[in-house]
């Protein structure tokens, strides 16, 4: 066999190799976000899924009305929904609405001035120390808490989607 | 410039022809690859198509030759619809690859082994980085993987011109097509 041949496959046989191990990991990488849970972020044909656990960044307390209209003030973990937007390269003043799609298919909007408005639009990952649920309880969830609105419907929980336009 | 023959221009098209064809029959096979691990299909087919430029390149050894073979596969590729996620990008992520050809056979004109081989790998890396600042936007694993896949497929594709370019031998070295 020649040598430059030799040279081929060898090459050929890294490559081989390097496929197969970068393959698992990202295989490894996706199964792992799936058993987490994720959300994903639509926006301009473009989707991007963020992992919950990428959600878990501060702590922020407040208070929000329940659908009978009785007030609480829970102490979340999260992040804000404009924190993350521009971490995606999306500027909030360019936004015109989020709309939030639930695993249930429930879903709300909100304005680009909510959403533009500090500290009033968050995604909660845990509330007074417990992770929020997902529908079906067996993976966290993700809520939408919005600060300041007494229409708790605004509120959706398990989402799965965040439409941006 | 010099002129260009009718015939090397037949050959050119039946190589680009047969490139289009080689990357749609071999696509199903490469998809099973790429959707078990959820990266977008084609830079594991590339170099299969790829490998028919590198062959023409050789039978028409003309300076923008393979150039012009990826354009036209572009445009061939964009009239039948064969480029469903990249739509006109196509243009790009056709022809530079071609030009890529071009580029290696000025440095490793009378080198058969290594003209194909490292046009293969580089002219798959082309197009696969270009398809992802274009269209697929893959980063860290992903992109890393995709573009292994490319230049997998490209070397491979390269030793298979190698192969094909022994046999066809008498007609790149006797200039039949010149």
């Amino acid at each position: 066999m020649k040598r430059f041949t030799r040279v081929i496959l060898f090459t050929i046989a890294l490559l081989i190799i390097g496929v197969v191990i970068v393959g698992l990991q990202v295989r490894h990488q996706q199964t792992e976000t799936e058993t987490a849970g994720s959300i994903t972020l639509k926006s301009g044909g473009q989707e991007l899924l963020i992992p919950v656990s990428d959600l878990d960044r501060e702590s922020f307390s407040g208070e929000t009305v329940n659908g009978k209209g009785e007030h609480f003030n829970n102490d979340y973990r999260g992040v804000e929904l404009q924190t993350l937007l521009s971490e995606q390269g999306l500027s909030p003043d360019s936004i015109h609405e989020v709309t939030a799609l639930a695993a249930d298919q429930y879903s709300a909007v909100y304005s680009g001035d909510e959403i533009r408005e500090s500290g009033r639009i968050y995604l909660a990952v845990e509330v007074n120390g417990e992770s929020i649920e997902g529908i079906e309880g067996d993976r966290p969830g993700v809520q939408v808490i919005v600060f300041g609105d007494p229409d708790s419907r605004r509120m959706v929980r398990s989402v799965e989607i965040l439409e941006i336009k | 410039m010099r002129r260009i023959s009718t015939r090397q221009l037949a050959f050119m098209a039946i190589c680009l022809t047969f490139g289009l064809l080689a990357k749609s029959i071999v696509s199903p096979l490469t998809n099973t690859l790429t959707d078990f691990f959820r990266i977008p299909g084609g830079s594991a087919a590339i170099g299969f198509s790829l490998a028919f430029l590198i062959i023409g390149k050789q039978l028409v050894p003309l300076p923008y030759a393979a150039t012009a073979m990826g354009f036209v596969q572009s445009l061939l590729a964009l009239g039948l619809g064969m480029s469903v996620y990249q739509g006109a990008f196509v243009l790009i992520t056709y022809t530079l690859p071609g030009i890529v050809i071009d580029i290696v056979y000025l440095f490793f004109r009378n080198r058969r082994e290594p003209f194909c081989f490292i046009a293969g790998i580089l002219s798959c890396l082309s197009g696969a980085f270009a398809s992802n600042i274009l269209v697929f936007h893959l980063s860290g694993l992903a992109l890393l993987l995709w573009l292994l896949l490319a230049a997998l497929s490209g070397a491979v594709g390269g030793y298979c011109a190698c192969l094909v370019s022994v046999k066809l031998n008498d007609i790149i070295k006797k200039g039949v097509l010149e």
